[in-house]
């Protein structure tokens, strides 16, 4: 754990979104409004969460960001220059590890697979340095379907550490492990976050986990999404998931997201 | 391995040589008898095949068949892939191409034997030419119907890893397809040394084929019989080493199937 305190951040933008709108196309013909307006900035050095009732267009909404997908209207910035496409410095961890791991590659190969490119020594160099960050150094030989969900997303991370990004995308990355797994992931990321200096955007559904890693929480509004609310947590860090969660204030902020979603 | 499960292998293999040993024996007593029209006994079926195993029809005869058998199977095998992966990887070309699959690969295969003859004679193109089409259907089949089943979340891990459409479809799509492509392999395997055999039955001089229809023309009852065990032997090793390859080759599918040791 680190003592970074929120606010610490340069102020320089990382990452930006204006006005960012999606649709996509239904079978019948029609389409549907998935991403409505969106606009909102995440600074050098800090964690952001993304927060929505379900069905909120979250995944859409992270496929535009890390230019997997072209929006339809609007901007997106990453580093001050426009994005069109996928980004050097920019990483994503996906919700499904088990579909987003290559499972004919062992667990070192997979972490290696973005440094393709680099000479054999630096990438197995980094590739340990990624495993080291995530905890997981001494299974590079083994195959990821060999390991358990919570070691897989961490292969995940690990992955996305490798290419040394400045800035992580996480698409409701503790959704599918246990829930003593997701604390402990919870708090790598955290510490991973601080130690490295990077910039977080984190989307997900559940609110105590928003609050609990975040700097700030935005909150989105029904299909067609757009940020209906942004609530800066002011809690002491380093977090701790035991006296953190029970501060007062803490519960308060939980309410208030709870009403601005409610209300959405 | 357990002393236990050690005691269950050897119990198959026994139980699996008892029924060979009964219904070879039967045949053997039938044979001898006479009471059945023009079956050999087992025994001389035997030494017929190593007549043939030995003598000079295993060059006349069964190395050309052999040959011909993976040289189709082999041209027919790779087409199939390479058309499969791009048709399931390049969805639009799909529209253009379907109806025109759909028809050929309705036309039952045999017929196409004449065609060739008509076209290429009686040559060794003509017999590799349609053993190639036969292997080409299943393989491209399961190689479109792999490639489009391909996890989506894959394909954005290896683009957001900084990969451009051809690198995803040389480092994601083609490892993520061969458990299909090799089902399909599977299935042409079978069918290339259907037409193997097919296409050596007809303007022919030479193949196990051959072997076959001349021996019975002529009567030589044993002979016959001794190349289709030797046709059946054939499979079974092309079986065999097929499994060797794709163990090697998809063993990270098959572990994590848990099929690994079966």
């Amino acid at each position: 754990m680190s003592d970074k305190q929120p606010g610490s951040m340069s102020g320089a933008v990382a990452f930006e979104a204006r006005g960012v709108a999606k649709s996509y196309p239904r079978k019948d013909g029609s389409t549907t409004q998935a991403v409505g307006d969106l606009t909102f900035a995440l600074h050098k050095g800090e964690f952001v969460s993304i927060v929505g009732p379900s069905g909120c267009g979250k995944t859409t909404l992270l496929r535009c960001l890390s230019g997997l997908m072209p929006a339809d209207a609007g901007e997106i910035r990453y580093a001050g220059k426009p994005v069109s496409g996928v980004v050097a410095g920019l990483s994503v961890v996906f919700q499904e590890y088990n579909r987003s791991l290559f499972p004919w590659l062992s667990v070192g190969q997979n972490v290696a697979f973005p440094l393709r490119k680099l000479p054999r020594e630096e990438s197995h160099r980094r590739v340990y340095e990624a495993l080291l960050q995530v905890g997981l150094a001494d299974v590079p030989a083994q195959y990821p379907w060999q390991l358990s969900g919570g070691m897989q997303q961490r292969v995940s991370i690990a992955r996305a550490l490798a290419s040394q990004p400045d800035c992580l995308l996480m698409d409701e990355p503790f959704a599918s492990v246990d829930a003593q797994t997701r604390e402990s992931l919870e708090d790598k990321t955290l510490e991973i976050w601080a130690k490295l200096s990077l910039s977080v955007l984190l989307v997900t559904h559940d609110i105590d986990e928003a609050i609990y890693l975040s700097d700030r929480v935005l909150v989105l509004s029904r299909r067609p999404s757009r940020v209906i609310g942004e609530v800066t947590i002011d809690l002491p860090r380093p977090r701790s998931q035991v006296e953190t969660r029970a501060m007062s204030t803490f519960q308060a902020y939980r309410r208030d997201i709870h009403e601005l979603i409610r209300d959405s | 391995m357990t002393q236990r499960l050690i005691d269950r292998q050897v119990v198959r293999l026994l139980a699996g040589l008892l029924t060979m040993a009964i219904v070879l024996g039967v045949w053997e007593q039938a044979g001898r008898s006479g009471s059945v029209a023009f079956l050999p006994p087992v025994s001389e079926v035997a030494r017929e095949v190593w007549t043939i195993l030995s003598g000079p029809d295993l060059t006349n005869d069964v190395l050309p068949s052999v040959g011909r058998a993976l040289a189709g199977y082999l041209i027919g095998g790779m087409a199939g892939c390479l058309c499969g992966v791009l048709l399931g990887y390049f969805r639009r070309l799909e529209p253009w191409v379907r109806p025109s699959l759909e028809f050929l690969r309705a036309i039952p295969l045999p017929v196409l034997l004449p065609i060739a003859v008509a076209a290429m004679g009686g040559t060794n193109t003509m017999r590799i030419s349609l053993i190639v089409a036969g292997a080409f259907w299943p393989v491209v089949l399961n190689a479109e119907q792999g490639t489009r089943s391909v996890d989506p979340r894959l394909i954005d891990s290896a683009r957001m890893s900084g990969a451009s459409t051809f690198e995803a479809l040389r480092l994601v799509v083609w490892p993520a397809t061969l458990p299909f492509i090799f089902a399909g392999l599977r299935t042409a395997l079978g069918i290339a040394l259907v037409l193997m055999v097919v296409s050596e039955m007809i303007a022919s001089t030479s193949g196990l084929g051959y072997l076959v229809l001349q021996s019975q023309r002529l009567y030589a009852m044993s002979q016959m019989f001794a190349a289709v065990v030797i046709l059946g032997l054939l499979g079974y090793g092309f079986s065999l080493l097929f499994n060797v390859v794709e163990r090697r080759t998809i063993s990270w599918y098959h572990q994590q199937k848990g099929l690994a040791d079966v």
